[in-house]
Protein backbone atom coordinates (compact mmCIF):
# COMPACT_ATOMS: atom_id res chain seq x y z
CA UNK A 1 0.00 0.00 0.00
CA UNK A 2 2.58 2.02 0.75
CA UNK A 3 6.52 1.32 -0.26
CA UNK A 4 9.58 3.46 0.32
CA UNK A 5 12.73 2.91 -0.91
CA UNK A 6 15.97 4.70 -0.04
CA UNK A 7 14.11 8.06 0.37
CA UNK A 8 15.66 10.89 1.15
CA UNK A 9 14.12 14.35 1.89
CA UNK A 10 15.69 18.12 2.45
CA UNK A 11 13.76 21.66 2.27
CA UNK A 12 15.00 23.71 -0.35
CA UNK A 13 18.78 23.74 -0.24
CA UNK A 14 19.14 22.52 3.22
CA UNK A 15 20.37 19.29 5.19
CA UNK A 16 18.67 16.05 4.62
CA UNK A 17 15.80 15.99 7.17
CA UNK A 18 14.90 12.37 6.33
CA UNK A 19 17.28 10.05 5.26
CA UNK A 20 17.88 6.56 3.48
CA UNK A 21 14.19 5.58 4.72
CA UNK A 22 13.42 2.31 3.20
CA UNK A 23 9.88 0.33 4.59
CA UNK A 24 6.33 -0.75 2.71
CA UNK A 25 2.98 -1.35 4.72
CA UNK A 26 0.27 -3.79 3.62
CA UNK A 27 -2.92 -2.70 3.14
CA UNK A 28 -4.69 -2.86 6.66
CA UNK A 29 -2.20 -2.46 8.40
CA UNK A 30 -2.34 -0.08 11.72
CA UNK A 31 1.53 1.84 12.76
CA UNK A 32 2.67 4.09 14.95
CA UNK A 33 5.00 6.77 14.33
CA UNK A 34 7.72 8.12 17.20
CA UNK A 35 9.81 9.83 16.99
CA UNK A 36 11.56 12.93 19.43
CA UNK A 37 10.50 16.61 18.05
CA UNK A 38 12.28 17.76 15.02
CA UNK A 39 12.82 13.53 13.97
CA UNK A 40 11.15 14.24 10.96
CA UNK A 41 7.60 12.65 11.36
CA UNK A 42 5.60 15.48 9.84
CA UNK A 43 7.98 15.43 7.21
CA UNK A 44 7.67 11.49 6.51
CA UNK A 45 3.86 11.99 6.47
CA UNK A 46 4.03 15.03 3.90
CA UNK A 47 5.64 12.68 1.91
CA UNK A 48 2.48 10.07 1.89
CA UNK A 49 -0.02 12.70 1.61
CA UNK A 50 1.99 14.14 -1.07
CA UNK A 51 2.83 17.42 -0.22
CA UNK A 52 6.55 17.08 -0.72
CA UNK A 53 8.13 15.29 -3.18
CA UNK A 54 11.38 13.26 -2.20
CA UNK A 55 14.57 14.30 -2.97
CA UNK A 56 15.93 11.18 -3.86
CA UNK A 57 14.72 7.22 -3.84
CA UNK A 58 11.37 6.06 -4.75
CA UNK A 59 7.80 6.08 -2.91
CA UNK A 60 5.16 4.10 -4.24
CA UNK A 61 1.26 4.82 -3.06
CA UNK A 62 -1.66 2.24 -3.71
CA UNK A 63 0.86 0.73 -6.67
CA UNK A 64 1.12 3.98 -7.85
CA UNK A 65 5.00 5.28 -8.48
CA UNK A 66 4.56 9.12 -7.37
CA UNK A 67 7.60 9.93 -8.54
CA UNK A 68 7.33 9.54 -12.01
CA UNK A 69 3.35 10.02 -11.94
CA UNK A 70 1.93 13.16 -13.96
CA UNK A 71 0.85 15.72 -11.57
CA UNK A 72 -2.77 15.39 -13.06
CA UNK A 73 -3.06 11.31 -11.74
CA UNK A 74 -2.26 13.00 -8.13
CA UNK A 75 -5.37 14.30 -7.17
CA UNK A 76 -7.47 11.15 -7.53
CA UNK A 77 -4.81 9.58 -4.81
CA UNK A 78 -5.16 12.30 -2.72
CA UNK A 79 -8.69 11.58 -2.57
CA UNK A 80 -8.04 8.30 -1.00
CA UNK A 81 -6.20 9.74 1.56
CA UNK A 82 -7.33 11.23 5.11
CA UNK A 83 -4.79 13.79 6.93
CA UNK A 84 -5.40 15.07 10.14
CA UNK A 85 -2.53 17.77 10.11
CA UNK A 86 -0.57 18.42 13.53
CA UNK A 87 -2.07 21.90 13.22
CA UNK A 88 -5.44 20.92 12.07
CA UNK A 89 -5.22 23.38 9.03
CA UNK A 90 -9.12 23.84 9.46
CA UNK A 91 -10.94 26.79 6.87
CA UNK A 92 -11.33 29.25 9.53
CA UNK A 93 -13.99 30.88 7.30
CA UNK A 94 -16.44 27.48 6.48
CA UNK A 95 -18.48 25.86 9.82
CA UNK A 96 -17.24 22.94 11.42
CA UNK A 97 -19.99 21.15 9.37
CA UNK A 98 -18.86 22.61 5.82
CA UNK A 99 -15.26 22.21 7.30
CA UNK A 100 -15.95 18.24 7.72
CA UNK A 101 -18.20 18.01 4.54
CA UNK A 102 -15.42 19.20 2.11
CA UNK A 103 -13.78 16.24 1.28
CA UNK A 104 -17.19 14.83 0.27
CA UNK A 105 -18.03 17.67 -1.52
CA UNK A 106 -14.52 17.54 -3.29
CA UNK A 107 -15.37 14.09 -4.34
CA UNK A 108 -18.96 14.53 -5.65
CA UNK A 109 -21.21 13.35 -3.25
CA UNK A 110 -24.67 13.56 -3.50
CA UNK A 111 -26.18 16.50 -0.74
CA UNK A 112 -28.30 13.98 1.31
CA UNK A 113 -24.98 11.89 1.84
CA UNK A 114 -23.23 14.83 2.73
CA UNK A 115 -26.09 15.60 5.27
CA UNK A 116 -26.33 12.18 6.99
CA UNK A 117 -22.44 11.34 7.49
CA UNK A 118 -21.47 15.03 8.57
CA UNK A 119 -24.26 15.19 10.88
CA UNK A 120 -23.46 11.83 12.41
CA UNK A 121 -19.70 11.90 12.11
CA UNK A 122 -19.63 15.19 13.71
CA UNK A 123 -22.13 13.80 16.84
CA UNK A 124 -19.73 10.52 16.99
CA UNK A 125 -17.20 13.25 18.01
CA UNK A 126 -18.93 15.20 20.67
CA UNK A 127 -19.71 18.07 18.78
CA UNK A 128 -23.37 17.94 18.40
CA UNK A 129 -23.83 21.76 19.54
CA UNK A 130 -20.78 23.29 17.81
CA UNK A 131 -21.31 21.98 14.50
CA UNK A 132 -22.42 26.11 13.13
CA UNK A 133 -19.57 27.18 15.23
CA UNK A 134 -16.30 28.50 13.13
CA UNK A 135 -12.67 27.13 13.81
CA UNK A 136 -11.53 30.04 15.67
CA UNK A 137 -14.40 29.97 18.52
CA UNK A 138 -13.43 26.30 18.75
CA UNK A 139 -11.47 24.66 21.87
CA UNK A 140 -8.07 23.25 20.74
CA UNK A 141 -9.63 19.58 21.06
CA UNK A 142 -12.68 20.80 19.19
CA UNK A 143 -10.86 21.74 16.11
CA UNK A 144 -8.93 18.67 16.79
CA UNK A 145 -12.20 16.61 16.66
CA UNK A 146 -13.25 18.70 13.79
CA UNK A 147 -10.09 17.52 11.95
CA UNK A 148 -10.40 13.86 12.88
CA UNK A 149 -13.88 13.96 11.43
CA UNK A 150 -12.87 15.66 8.25
CA UNK A 151 -9.84 12.74 7.77
CA UNK A 152 -11.81 10.23 8.12
CA UNK A 153 -15.95 11.09 6.53
CA UNK A 154 -14.69 10.09 3.24
CA UNK A 155 -13.68 6.61 4.08
CA UNK A 156 -10.18 7.01 2.80
CA UNK A 157 -7.73 4.01 1.90
CA UNK A 158 -5.04 5.71 3.97
CA UNK A 159 -5.01 7.58 7.20
CA UNK A 160 -2.39 9.45 8.25
CA UNK A 161 -2.91 11.17 11.45
CA UNK A 162 -0.54 13.86 12.93
CA UNK A 163 -0.39 14.01 16.85
CA UNK A 164 -4.54 13.34 16.84
CA UNK A 165 -5.19 13.42 20.06
CA UNK A 166 -2.32 16.00 21.16
CA UNK A 167 -4.83 18.17 23.10
CA UNK A 168 -8.01 16.40 24.20
CA UNK A 169 -8.48 14.58 27.59
CA UNK A 170 -7.38 10.62 28.30
CA UNK A 171 -11.02 9.81 27.86
CA UNK A 172 -11.63 11.50 24.52
CA UNK A 173 -8.39 10.20 23.04
CA UNK A 174 -9.52 6.65 23.90
CA UNK A 175 -12.84 7.30 22.22
CA UNK A 176 -10.79 8.81 19.05
CA UNK A 177 -8.46 6.20 19.06
CA UNK A 178 -11.68 3.63 18.66
CA UNK A 179 -12.83 5.34 15.83
CA UNK A 180 -9.00 4.98 14.46
CA UNK A 181 -9.32 1.38 15.04
CA UNK A 182 -12.70 0.63 13.35
CA UNK A 183 -11.88 2.38 10.11
CA UNK A 184 -9.02 0.16 9.99
CA UNK A 185 -11.11 -2.94 10.84
CA UNK A 186 -12.87 -1.92 7.42
CA UNK A 187 -9.60 -2.12 5.67
CA UNK A 188 -7.63 1.33 5.99
CA UNK A 189 -3.93 1.25 6.41
CA UNK A 190 -3.26 3.91 9.37
CA UNK A 191 -0.51 6.02 10.54
CA UNK A 192 -0.48 7.76 13.39
CA UNK A 193 2.35 9.74 14.73
CA UNK A 194 2.45 11.09 18.04
CA UNK A 195 4.90 10.99 21.10
CA UNK A 196 2.29 9.92 23.95
CA UNK A 197 3.78 6.63 25.13
CA UNK A 198 0.17 5.83 27.22
CA UNK A 199 -1.45 5.82 23.49
CA UNK A 200 1.58 3.49 22.17
CA UNK A 201 1.08 1.69 25.08
CA UNK A 202 -2.93 1.24 24.87
CA UNK A 203 -2.47 -0.54 21.65
CA UNK A 204 -0.62 -3.26 20.33
CA UNK A 205 0.69 -2.30 17.15
CA UNK A 206 4.01 -1.86 15.41
CA UNK A 207 6.05 1.31 15.08
CA UNK A 208 8.01 3.45 12.65
CA UNK A 209 10.55 5.27 14.80
CA UNK A 210 12.37 8.44 13.40
CA UNK A 211 15.62 9.16 15.55
CA UNK A 212 16.98 12.34 13.70
CA UNK A 213 15.97 11.10 10.50
CA UNK A 214 16.83 7.34 10.28
CA UNK A 215 13.86 5.19 10.45
CA UNK A 216 13.41 2.16 12.80
CA UNK A 217 11.12 -0.33 12.55
CA UNK A 218 10.14 -1.76 15.88
CA UNK A 219 7.43 -4.75 16.53
CA UNK A 220 4.50 -4.28 18.57
CA UNK A 221 5.36 -3.62 22.36
CA UNK A 222 9.17 -3.49 21.89
CA UNK A 223 11.19 -0.86 23.52
CA UNK A 224 14.13 1.21 21.68
CA UNK A 225 16.99 -0.48 21.40
CA UNK A 226 19.42 1.46 24.17
CA UNK A 227 22.11 2.34 21.33
CA UNK A 228 19.86 4.63 19.98
CA UNK A 229 17.64 5.76 22.96
CA UNK A 230 21.16 7.54 24.24
CA UNK A 231 20.87 9.88 21.03
CA UNK A 232 19.59 12.43 22.79
CA UNK A 233 20.27 15.73 22.02
CA UNK A 234 22.65 17.76 24.09
CA UNK A 235 20.51 20.51 25.82
CA UNK A 236 21.67 22.90 28.44
CA UNK A 237 21.02 22.40 32.22
CA UNK A 238 21.19 25.81 33.36
CA UNK A 239 18.14 27.64 33.13
CA UNK A 240 18.07 30.51 30.41
CA UNK A 241 19.46 33.69 31.43
CA UNK A 242 16.82 35.35 30.21
CA UNK A 243 14.27 34.47 32.78
CA UNK A 244 16.12 36.74 35.25
CA UNK A 245 16.11 39.42 32.97
CA UNK A 246 14.79 43.04 34.32
CA UNK A 247 14.49 45.80 32.63
CA UNK A 248 12.74 49.38 33.95
CA UNK A 249 9.55 49.41 32.10
CA UNK B 1 -16.81 20.83 -16.85
CA UNK B 2 -15.82 20.30 -12.90
CA UNK B 3 -17.77 20.30 -10.04
CA UNK B 4 -18.65 23.72 -7.92
CA UNK B 5 -17.40 23.60 -4.94
CA UNK B 6 -17.55 26.80 -2.44
CA UNK B 7 -14.70 26.96 -0.45
CA UNK B 8 -13.19 30.65 -1.14
CA UNK B 9 -14.25 33.12 2.13
CA UNK B 10 -16.68 35.65 0.82
CA UNK B 11 -15.04 39.01 -1.20
CA UNK B 12 -12.77 41.54 1.38
CA UNK B 13 -12.38 45.22 0.96
CA UNK B 14 -10.16 44.78 -2.59
CA UNK B 15 -12.49 42.06 -3.90
CA UNK B 16 -15.43 45.00 -3.69
CA UNK B 17 -13.39 47.45 -5.29
CA UNK B 18 -12.25 45.57 -8.24
CA UNK B 19 -15.95 45.83 -9.84
CA UNK B 20 -15.65 49.42 -10.05
CA UNK B 21 -12.22 49.10 -11.45
CA UNK B 22 -13.37 47.19 -14.43
CA UNK B 23 -16.07 49.97 -14.52
CA UNK B 24 -13.79 52.59 -15.54
CA UNK B 25 -12.31 50.48 -17.94
CA UNK B 26 -15.36 49.31 -19.64
CA UNK B 27 -16.49 53.15 -19.30
CA UNK B 28 -13.47 54.65 -21.44
CA UNK B 29 -13.76 51.57 -23.64
CA UNK B 30 -17.10 52.32 -24.71
CA UNK B 31 -16.61 56.01 -25.26
CA UNK B 32 -13.55 54.86 -27.48
CA UNK B 33 -15.64 52.31 -29.16
CA UNK B 34 -18.55 55.17 -29.79
CA UNK B 35 -16.08 57.75 -31.18
CA UNK B 36 -15.12 54.95 -33.76
CA UNK B 37 -18.41 53.78 -34.54
CA UNK B 38 -19.94 57.26 -35.09
CA UNK B 39 -16.95 58.22 -37.14
CA UNK B 40 -17.31 55.40 -39.14
CA UNK B 41 -20.89 55.83 -39.94
CA UNK B 42 -20.04 59.78 -40.80
CA UNK B 43 -17.08 58.94 -42.96
CA UNK B 44 -19.43 56.51 -44.66
CA UNK B 45 -22.12 58.76 -45.35
CA UNK B 46 -19.90 61.65 -46.95
CA UNK B 47 -18.02 59.47 -48.95
CA UNK B 48 -21.11 58.15 -50.31
CA UNK B 49 -22.56 61.69 -50.61
CA UNK B 50 -19.84 63.60 -51.99
CA UNK B 51 -17.39 61.37 -53.58
CA UNK B 52 -20.45 60.49 -56.35
CA UNK B 53 -20.49 64.32 -57.33
CA UNK B 54 -18.67 66.98 -58.67
CA UNK B 55 -19.17 71.08 -59.15
CA UNK B 56 -17.44 72.36 -62.11
CA UNK B 57 -18.05 76.33 -61.98
CA UNK B 58 -17.69 78.15 -65.63
CA UNK B 59 -16.72 82.09 -64.59
CA UNK B 60 -15.99 83.89 -67.79
CA UNK B 61 -17.06 87.65 -66.33
CA UNK B 62 -18.52 88.09 -69.81
CA UNK B 63 -22.28 86.82 -69.53
CA UNK B 64 -22.61 85.90 -73.46
CA UNK B 65 -18.96 84.23 -73.57
CA UNK B 66 -20.21 82.02 -69.84
CA UNK B 67 -23.52 81.52 -71.47
CA UNK B 68 -21.71 79.99 -74.52
CA UNK B 69 -18.64 78.15 -72.25
CA UNK B 70 -21.64 76.63 -69.94
CA UNK B 71 -23.14 74.71 -72.64
CA UNK B 72 -20.39 73.45 -74.31
CA UNK B 73 -19.12 72.33 -71.30
CA UNK B 74 -22.38 70.51 -70.50
CA UNK B 75 -21.75 69.13 -74.05
CA UNK B 76 -18.26 67.95 -72.74
CA UNK B 77 -19.56 66.17 -69.67
CA UNK B 78 -22.41 64.38 -70.92
CA UNK B 79 -20.17 62.85 -73.15
CA UNK B 80 -17.93 61.33 -70.66
CA UNK B 81 -17.69 57.89 -69.36
CA UNK B 82 -19.51 57.13 -65.86
CA UNK B 83 -20.78 60.59 -65.69
CA UNK B 84 -24.62 60.10 -64.70
CA UNK B 85 -26.09 63.18 -64.81
CA UNK B 86 -25.68 66.53 -65.88
CA UNK B 87 -27.87 69.90 -64.35
CA UNK B 88 -27.15 73.23 -64.54
CA UNK B 89 -27.82 74.94 -61.28
CA UNK B 90 -30.56 77.71 -62.05
CA UNK B 91 -29.65 81.23 -61.58
CA UNK B 92 -31.95 81.64 -58.96
CA UNK B 93 -30.13 78.91 -57.20
CA UNK B 94 -26.28 80.29 -57.23
CA UNK B 95 -28.21 83.80 -55.91
CA UNK B 96 -29.75 82.00 -52.76
CA UNK B 97 -26.38 80.79 -52.57
CA UNK B 98 -24.53 83.97 -52.50
CA UNK B 99 -27.48 85.50 -50.64
CA UNK B 100 -26.20 85.13 -47.06
CA UNK B 101 -22.92 87.14 -48.24
CA UNK B 102 -24.69 89.55 -50.73
CA UNK B 103 -27.71 89.96 -49.17
CA UNK B 104 -31.32 89.95 -51.33
CA UNK B 105 -31.56 91.88 -54.20
CA UNK B 106 -30.25 91.93 -58.25
CA UNK B 107 -27.46 89.96 -57.15
CA UNK B 108 -27.46 88.45 -60.72
CA UNK B 109 -27.88 90.90 -63.05
CA UNK B 110 -25.26 92.94 -61.21
CA UNK B 111 -22.54 91.06 -60.63
CA UNK B 112 -20.78 88.18 -62.92
CA UNK B 113 -21.77 85.27 -60.83
CA UNK B 114 -20.19 82.04 -62.15
CA UNK B 115 -22.62 79.39 -63.49
CA UNK B 116 -22.74 76.18 -61.87
CA UNK B 117 -23.30 72.71 -63.09
CA UNK B 118 -23.82 69.82 -60.50
CA UNK B 119 -22.44 66.50 -62.43
CA UNK B 120 -23.63 62.83 -60.77
CA UNK B 121 -21.02 60.31 -61.27
CA UNK B 122 -22.37 56.80 -61.72
CA UNK B 123 -22.27 54.09 -59.36
CA UNK B 124 -18.89 52.78 -58.94
CA UNK B 125 -17.57 54.90 -61.53
CA UNK B 126 -14.19 56.48 -61.09
CA UNK B 127 -13.40 60.03 -63.26
CA UNK B 128 -9.82 60.83 -63.81
CA UNK B 129 -10.58 65.08 -62.79
CA UNK B 130 -7.18 65.91 -64.10
CA UNK B 131 -8.02 64.41 -67.46
CA UNK B 132 -11.88 66.11 -67.03
CA UNK B 133 -10.40 69.63 -66.73
CA UNK B 134 -7.91 69.17 -69.38
CA UNK B 135 -10.74 68.16 -72.03
CA UNK B 136 -13.25 70.88 -70.89
CA UNK B 137 -9.90 73.53 -71.24
CA UNK B 138 -10.44 73.75 -74.70
CA UNK B 139 -14.36 73.97 -75.23
CA UNK B 140 -14.55 76.06 -71.77
CA UNK B 141 -11.60 77.69 -71.07
CA UNK B 142 -12.96 79.37 -67.86
CA UNK B 143 -14.34 76.34 -66.45
CA UNK B 144 -13.03 74.82 -62.99
CA UNK B 145 -13.69 71.29 -61.77
CA UNK B 146 -14.22 71.06 -58.24
CA UNK B 147 -13.91 67.01 -57.31
CA UNK B 148 -14.94 68.28 -53.12
CA UNK B 149 -11.36 65.18 -53.00
CA UNK B 150 -9.13 67.35 -51.48
CA UNK B 151 -10.40 68.61 -48.62
CA UNK B 152 -12.74 65.47 -48.04
CA UNK B 153 -9.59 62.99 -48.46
CA UNK B 154 -8.26 65.19 -45.74
CA UNK B 155 -10.81 65.30 -43.35
CA UNK B 156 -11.31 61.42 -44.14
CA UNK B 157 -7.70 60.44 -42.80
CA UNK B 158 -8.06 62.28 -39.92
CA UNK B 159 -10.94 60.70 -39.09
CA UNK B 160 -9.31 57.63 -40.06
CA UNK B 161 -6.53 58.58 -37.39
CA UNK B 162 -9.10 59.48 -35.01
CA UNK B 163 -10.58 55.86 -35.18
CA UNK B 164 -7.29 54.47 -35.32
CA UNK B 165 -6.53 55.86 -31.79
CA UNK B 166 -9.91 55.15 -30.58
CA UNK B 167 -9.25 51.30 -31.53
CA UNK B 168 -6.15 51.67 -30.18
CA UNK B 169 -7.51 53.17 -26.31
CA UNK B 170 -10.08 49.94 -26.78
CA UNK B 171 -7.04 47.31 -26.98
CA UNK B 172 -5.04 49.33 -24.17
CA UNK B 173 -7.93 49.52 -21.89
CA UNK B 174 -8.52 45.81 -22.54
CA UNK B 175 -5.03 44.96 -22.11
CA UNK B 176 -4.90 47.17 -18.73
CA UNK B 177 -7.87 44.93 -17.76
CA UNK B 178 -6.03 41.76 -18.20
CA UNK B 179 -3.52 42.92 -16.16
CA UNK B 180 -5.11 44.32 -13.75
CA UNK B 181 -7.27 40.92 -13.36
CA UNK B 182 -3.64 38.81 -13.26
CA UNK B 183 -2.87 40.96 -9.95
CA UNK B 184 -5.82 40.85 -8.32
CA UNK B 185 -6.33 36.87 -9.11
CA UNK B 186 -2.58 36.76 -7.67
CA UNK B 187 -3.54 38.49 -4.96
CA UNK B 188 -6.56 36.68 -4.34
CA UNK B 189 -4.53 33.26 -4.45
CA UNK B 190 -2.03 34.89 -1.70
CA UNK B 191 -4.62 35.36 0.57
CA UNK B 192 -6.44 32.16 0.11
CA UNK B 193 -3.16 30.13 -0.32
CA UNK B 194 -4.10 28.40 2.69
CA UNK B 195 -7.36 27.46 1.64
CA UNK B 196 -6.23 26.81 -1.59
CA UNK B 197 -3.60 24.43 -0.63
CA UNK B 198 -5.99 22.88 1.93
CA UNK B 199 -8.62 21.66 -0.77
CA UNK B 200 -5.88 20.94 -3.08
CA UNK B 201 -4.15 18.32 -0.55
CA UNK B 202 -7.93 16.75 -0.19
CA UNK B 203 -7.56 16.01 -4.06
CA UNK B 204 -9.48 18.86 -5.77
CA UNK B 205 -8.36 19.29 -9.71
CA UNK B 206 -6.79 22.31 -10.45
CA UNK B 207 -10.05 23.04 -12.53
CA UNK B 208 -12.07 22.66 -9.65
CA UNK B 209 -10.04 25.50 -7.64
CA UNK B 210 -9.59 27.43 -11.13
CA UNK B 211 -13.38 27.06 -11.29
CA UNK B 212 -14.36 28.91 -8.00
CA UNK B 213 -11.64 31.78 -8.68
CA UNK B 214 -13.26 31.75 -11.94
CA UNK B 215 -16.79 32.03 -11.66
CA UNK B 216 -16.16 34.67 -9.18
CA UNK B 217 -14.31 36.84 -11.44
CA UNK B 218 -16.87 36.48 -14.05
CA UNK B 219 -19.39 37.83 -12.02
CA UNK B 220 -16.62 40.79 -11.00
CA UNK B 221 -16.60 41.18 -15.16
CA UNK B 222 -20.30 41.51 -16.20
CA UNK B 223 -20.68 43.78 -13.00
CA UNK B 224 -18.27 46.10 -13.44
CA UNK B 225 -18.72 46.10 -17.19
CA UNK B 226 -22.91 47.23 -16.38
CA UNK B 227 -21.90 49.65 -13.63
CA UNK B 228 -19.68 51.25 -16.64
CA UNK B 229 -22.82 51.22 -19.24
CA UNK B 230 -24.84 53.27 -17.05
CA UNK B 231 -22.18 56.02 -15.94
CA UNK B 232 -22.08 55.96 -20.12
CA UNK B 233 -25.49 56.48 -20.50
CA UNK B 234 -25.44 58.83 -17.66
CA UNK B 235 -22.85 60.79 -19.52
CA UNK B 236 -24.61 60.32 -23.07
CA UNK B 237 -27.75 61.34 -21.26
CA UNK B 238 -26.24 64.67 -19.93
CA UNK B 239 -24.50 65.50 -23.44
CA UNK B 240 -27.49 64.75 -25.17
CA UNK B 241 -29.59 68.02 -22.51
CA UNK B 242 -26.97 69.97 -23.32
CA UNK B 243 -27.08 69.66 -26.88
CA UNK B 244 -30.89 70.02 -27.38
CA UNK B 245 -30.19 73.18 -25.22
CA UNK B 246 -27.75 74.76 -27.55
CA UNK B 247 -30.13 73.42 -30.36
CA UNK B 248 -26.95 70.75 -31.25
CA UNK B 249 -24.51 73.98 -32.73
CA UNK B 250 -21.09 72.78 -30.91
CA UNK B 251 -21.41 69.33 -29.22
CA UNK B 252 -21.01 66.68 -31.99
CA UNK B 253 -23.67 63.49 -32.62
CA UNK B 254 -21.99 61.45 -29.82
CA UNK B 255 -25.56 60.01 -29.15
CA UNK B 256 -25.34 57.25 -31.72
CA UNK B 257 -28.13 54.86 -33.15
CA UNK B 258 -29.91 52.50 -31.01
CA UNK B 259 -28.39 49.62 -33.10
CA UNK B 260 -24.98 51.16 -32.31
CA UNK B 261 -26.04 51.62 -28.81
CA UNK B 262 -27.15 47.66 -28.51
CA UNK B 263 -23.74 47.01 -29.83
CA UNK B 264 -22.65 48.25 -26.68
CA UNK B 265 -23.94 45.08 -24.56
CA UNK B 266 -21.26 42.96 -26.38
CA UNK B 267 -18.96 45.01 -23.57
CA UNK B 268 -20.30 43.05 -20.41
CA UNK B 269 -19.72 39.64 -22.18
CA UNK B 270 -16.30 40.36 -23.32
CA UNK B 271 -15.80 42.12 -20.55
CA UNK B 272 -16.90 38.86 -18.45
CA UNK B 273 -15.02 36.71 -20.53
CA UNK B 274 -11.57 38.63 -20.44
CA UNK B 275 -11.84 38.72 -15.95
CA UNK B 276 -13.01 35.00 -16.00
CA UNK B 277 -10.73 33.82 -18.37
CA UNK B 278 -7.43 35.65 -17.00
CA UNK B 279 -8.41 34.27 -13.55
CA UNK B 280 -8.66 30.70 -14.91
CA UNK B 281 -5.53 31.10 -16.76
CA UNK B 282 -3.59 32.92 -13.87
CA UNK B 283 -4.82 30.10 -11.05
CA UNK B 284 -3.55 27.42 -13.21
CA UNK B 285 -0.05 28.96 -13.09
CA UNK B 286 0.09 29.58 -10.08
CA UNK B 287 -1.38 26.12 -9.06
CA UNK B 288 1.18 24.23 -11.03
CA UNK B 289 3.70 25.53 -8.82
CA UNK B 290 2.16 22.78 -5.86
CA UNK B 291 3.27 19.04 -6.33
N1 LIG C 1 9.06 23.86 6.00
C1 LIG C 1 10.26 23.58 6.52
N2 LIG C 1 11.36 24.18 6.05
C2 LIG C 1 12.57 23.92 6.54
N3 LIG C 1 12.80 23.03 7.51
C3 LIG C 1 11.74 22.37 8.03
C4 LIG C 1 10.43 22.61 7.57
N4 LIG C 1 9.58 21.83 8.26
C5 LIG C 1 10.34 21.13 9.11
N5 LIG C 1 11.64 21.43 9.01
C6 LIG C 1 12.74 20.86 9.74
O1 LIG C 1 12.75 19.46 9.48
C7 LIG C 1 13.04 18.73 10.65
C8 LIG C 1 11.94 17.72 10.91
O2 LIG C 1 10.75 18.43 11.17
P1 LIG C 1 9.37 17.69 11.38
O3 LIG C 1 8.31 18.73 11.42
O4 LIG C 1 9.24 16.62 10.37
O5 LIG C 1 9.55 17.06 12.83
P2 LIG C 1 8.50 16.30 13.74
O6 LIG C 1 9.07 14.98 14.02
O7 LIG C 1 7.17 16.33 13.13
O8 LIG C 1 8.52 17.20 15.05
P3 LIG C 1 7.30 17.46 16.11
O9 LIG C 1 7.14 16.25 16.91
O10 LIG C 1 7.81 18.62 16.91
O11 LIG C 1 6.10 17.81 15.31
C9 LIG C 1 13.19 19.75 11.77
O12 LIG C 1 14.57 19.95 11.98
C10 LIG C 1 12.55 21.00 11.23
O13 LIG C 1 13.22 22.13 11.72
MG1 LIG D 1 5.41 17.24 13.56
Amino acid sequence: MIRFDNVGMRYGMGEEVLRDITFELDRGSFHFLTGRSGAGKTSLLKLMYLSERPSRGLISMMGVDIVMAKRRELPRLRRHIGVVFQDYRLLDHLSAYDNVALPLRISGAAKAEVRDYVEELLVWVGLKDRMQARPPTLSGGEKQRVAIARAVINRPSILLADEPTGNVDDDMADRLMRLFIELNRLGTTTVIATHDMRLVGSIEAPRLHLEAGDLIELPPGADLPLATSGLAPQLPEAMPQALGYTRDR
Amino acid sequence: MFRQVRFLPSENVHGRLLPWVVAVMVFLAGLALLVAVGLQATAHAWHEGLARTLTVQVVNPDAEMREQETAAAMDVLTGVPGIASVRRESNEEVASLLEPWLGKGNVVADLPVPAVIDVKLADGAEVDVKALQQNLAQAAPSARVDAHEQWLSDLLVVMRIVQWVSALIVALVGMATVVIIIFATRAGLASHRETVEIVHLMGAQDGLIAGAFQRRFLWVGVKGALLGLVALAIGLGAIYLVREQQHGALLPELVPPPRVLASLLVLPVLSGLITMLTARFAVQRALADMN
